[in-house]
């Protein structure tokens, strides 16, 4: 499986965290760690163990699928004017 | 009527020239100096009506006695007993006020000490994501009200990259 097939597989989500952590409780747009570590476990990390997001790593990850996409689009057109 | 300035006792009906019998009384000494007993504020408010002045509220009626009209009086108590009154319930609503602060105050105070206590797992990982280590909190225990991605109220570095995800999601 490709790098961009297992970024698609990731569901971006919208939440409010709990009270007692963002008392003004917007809604946030983000990730659930539990699932992106079944597909990037190297993304999450345990501290106290509460699952936390390691933003570089993910970042990284996002930034390499949409290069994978680009070269996919740029793949194909290369394949059609063949 | 011509009236005699003398002296009578009880024994003595006072009597005019006619000798009819004018006045029966335990009056003593002369009646121009016992016509005094009407109190000078009854005699000029007789004067008042005589004259059909009307008495208006808070009008010195009886200035020679320094009393005011029935009406401006009550007008006057009215006046301070509201004044009293509304000072009364200023004082009270500040009680209250103060009550409720501290009440508030309180339970504030309560609130953060079980907040420090149940949450303190929460604050410990709040300090380790805000610290500028690229963690952030994202443990689905940590978050209410999760559903898939449509709007948000708050703009970040993490939602930039959920909606890019979202976009490589809909190319597909």
């Amino acid at each position: 499986m490709s790098l961009l097939e297992r970024v698609r597989r990731l569901r971006p989500v919208q939440f409010r965290y709990r009270e007692e952590i963002d008392p003004g409780q917007p809604l946030r747009a983000g990730f659930i760690a539990q699932e992106v570590k079944e597909i990037f476990p190297e993304a999450v990390r345990e501290v106290s163990g509460v699952l936390m997001l390691d933003m570089d790593v993910l970042s990284a990850i996002v930034e390499q699928a949409k290069q994978e996409y680009r070269d996919s689009i740029l793949l194909e057109s290369a394949h059609r004017f063949n | 009527m011509a009236f005699k300035s003398r002296k009578w006792s009880e024994e003595e009906d006072w009597k005019g020239d006619d000798g009819q019998s004018l006045i029966g009384g335990s009056f003593t000494g002369s009646f121009l100096d016992d016509r005094n007993f009407l109190d000078s504020s009854r005699a000029y408010r007789a004067a008042r009506y005589e004259d059909s002045s009307p008495i208006l509220a808070g009008q010195d009626v009886f200035s020679n006695t320094g009393t005011k009209s029935l009406a401006g009086g009550v007008l006057d108590q009215f006046n301070t007993e509201v004044a009293f009154g509304a000072d009364s319930l200023n004082q009270k609503a500040e009680r209250i006020a103060q009550k409720t602060l501290a009440e508030a105050s309180k339970r504030a105070a309560e609130k953060e000490a079980e907040g420090r206590k149940a949450g303190s797992i929460w604050s410990t990982v709040g300090t380790i994501a805000s610290a500028g280590l690229g963690l952030l909190l994202c443990d689905e225990r940590c978050k209410v009200d999760i559903a898939d991605l449509a709007v948000i109220e708050q703009d970040d570095a993490l939602a930039k990259l959920a909606y890019e995800v979202k976009w490589l999601r809909e190319l597909a």
